[in-house]
């Protein structure tokens, strides 16, 4: 317990601090305009990864939600003409909703029927932006989005630095929320219903509550994300819903890895700047992704943080041991987390 | 031979089938579990023990007909969690745990929804010394032996003092000296208190531990009595045999 609370600590207090050094490491728009990008990604990716990862649950409506939050986000600034706060609060509500409405006809189906529901749900969600053209802008979309302000201050000015900061203090609060979630009872649920679920029902676990909970948050995340990427990029588009938008976060969260909480981050800003250094070669860009994600998975099938984490572990045991007479085999020993 | 029993009667079964499609996994089962008592289950491969077992905890499901009543209410419709809850626990076949978690974060999450989360830690921990594994609490459940996996299923169904714990096949992959601490573990705990349903292959252990016994053959009870009388009873013997055997 004493060995752990304060490396906890010290990683949570790691994120804030590359969070406030971003903007002043990335001075150039071009480049803003890249790590902004990659921690919209980031978003995405890490809060898909509670109910993808952790939950095992083959959930593509965060897509969706995605893009209802980015709708909700357009629609409450541009047509109800609220601030930017309360319009981020509306996506958040609205995602969650969402979110739970989603979980309503998977109750009862496990593995891909679950993916099939609810990618066809990111399908329907396409289709309705195109069939109410007078609230969503149809194909149009709604674009002119106002940049978002807090307190009188627009976060686009001297080069979008307010993005970077509220962008990389979401994605750090994100992760430490995550944790936060995965260390309580409920994620150890969650995670005990994708490993074992007659098991977990039989410890007194709810599977439908406890996964029903899990969209409702994973909607919230997804609003909340859809929401910056909106105010980001000032527009709101059909794009939200395309089937590119699925696949690229499916690529970052495996290319990432789906074990560690941070993992998904490292997909979305490796395949961001892999994506920015590809534009080059036009339609083979998604080619080489899918090419690169299918050698991720059979060659490293835990991802890029799953490696490092081995690689560290590896070091660590050099390290401990350099010096010492040999000792017998360590167990693989976890601290009493968040007892 | 482990503690005496009373005549309450904990849980009561009553006619209980299971059909899947025309196919009959149990077929009209009925039998009483008294306050204290360890009941054996034996049978061959296919029997329907542990189909028996499913429809009365309701994971992963209930019966087709038939009643149960566990203290005095039915639970036939209920949900799995509910009925666990209620203090009706059980184990599965092989040694199965959530093996990501530690061995104490296995047994806090069933303390928190079976027994509330106020207390949760204490209560695993208590859970884990009552089956000796309180030394393993920060180890994973996937690095444990198969003996400690088994007995962490065990630990994480007695979070809070259940009545009744119904263990499938506990000695299964496990060698003698194993076995016989396992039995020890459950006088142990039946002197405690706690009534048990054992299914069970290896029936020296059943011999060793249970006060009464049911065999089931083909979805149905065969013989019920005690485990002396029911192993050395003709019938049981085709059951396991075939008759050409004998």
């Amino acid at each position: 317990m004493t060995k752990y609370v304060p490396s906890r600590l010290i990683r949570w207090a790691g994120y804030l601090a590359i969070a406030v050094v971003i903007p002043y490491v990335f001075v150039a728009p071009s480049s803003r305009l890249l790590v902004c990008t990659a921690l919209i990604y980031a978003l995405l990716a890490a809060s898909w990864n509670l109910t993808l990862g952790f939950g095992g649950i083959f959930n593509f409506a965060h897509a969706g939600m995605f893009g209802i939050g980015g709708y909700a986000m357009a629609i409450a600034t541009l047509k109800l003409q609220w601030a930017s706060i309360p319009s981020l609060a509306f996506a958040v509500l609205v995602g969650a909703v969402v979110g739970g409405l989603t979980y309503l006809p998977v109750i009862r189906m496990r593995g891909i029927y679950i993916a099939l529901i609810t990618f066809v749900f990111v399908q329907i969600s396409y289709h309705l932006v195109l069939a109410l053209p007078d609230l969503t802008g149809g194909s149009g979309g709604l674009p002119g989005v106002p940049a978002m302000t807090i307190a009188g201050q627009s976060l686009a000015q001297y080069g979008g630095l307010g993005y970077l900061w509220m962008l990389g203090a979401a994605v750090a609060v994100l992760l430490i929320v995550l944790e936060l979630i995965m260390a309580s009872p409920f994620g150890h649920s969650l995670v005990a219903l994708r490993d074992n679920e007659q098991l977990a029902r039989s410890r007194g676990v709810n599977r439908v509550r406890q996964q029903f909970i899990a969209f409702v948050i994973s909607g919230a995340m997804a609003g909340f994300t859809g929401a910056m990427y909106v105010a980001y990029f000032r527009v709101a588009d059909v794009s939200l819903f395309g089937f590119g938008l699925v696949t690229l976060g499916l690529s970052m969260i495996f290319l990432g890895g789906t074990k560690q909480i941070w993992g998904p981050v490292v997909g979305a800003v490796v395949i961001t700047l892999v994506n920015d250094r590809l534009t080059g070669l036009d339609a083979w860009s998604p080619v080489v992704f899918a090419a690169g994600t299918i050698a991720v998975l059979i060659f490293a099938p835990g991802g890029i943080s799953a490696a490092l984490t081995r690689g560290v572990a590896v070091l660590r045991g050099r390290l401990t041991n350099s010096g010492r007479p040999s000792t017998s085999s360590q167990t693989p020993q976890r601290s009493v987390e968040h007892a | 031979m482990t503690a005496t029993t009373n005549q309450h009667v904990l849980l009561s079964v009553r006619q209980a089938c299971r059909t899947f499609g025309s196919y009959r996994a149990v077929h009209d089962v009925t039998f009483d579990l008294t306050e204290g008592e360890v009941l054996g289950i034996a049978g061959p491969n296919g029997a329907g023990k542990s189909t028996l077992f499913n429809l009365i905890t309701g994971v992963p499901f209930n019966a087709s007909g038939g009643r149960i009543v566990y203290a005095g209410r039915h639970i036939e419709r209920l949900p799995a969690h509910k009925i666990a809850r209620l203090g009706l626990r059980r184990t599965f076949q092989a040694d199965q745990v959530f093996p990501e978690l530690t061995a104490l974060e296995n047994v806090r999450l069933a303390a928190h929804y079976l027994n509330g989360r106020r207390n949760s830690r204490s209560t695993a921990l208590q859970a884990l010394e009552r089956v000796g594994l309180l030394h393993s609490a920060h180890l994973r459940g996937g690095d444990l032996s198969v003996l400690a996996r088994k007995k962490l299923m065990i630990a994480g169904a007695l979070v809070g003092d259940p009545k009744v714990l119904m263990l499938d096949e506990p000695a299964g992959g496990l060698d003698n000296d194993d076995q016989d601490d396992l039995a020890t573990l459950v006088e142990t705990l039946n002197a405690d208190g706690t009534t048990f349903v054992i299914i069970e292959h290896v029936l020296h252990l059943l011999r060793r531990v249970a006060n009464r016994m049911i065999v089931m053959v083909a979805g149905e009870v065969l013989v019920v009595g005690s485990p002396d009388d029911v192993l050395s009873d003709p019938r049981v013997i085709d059951a396991y045999l075939g008759e050409s055997n004998r």
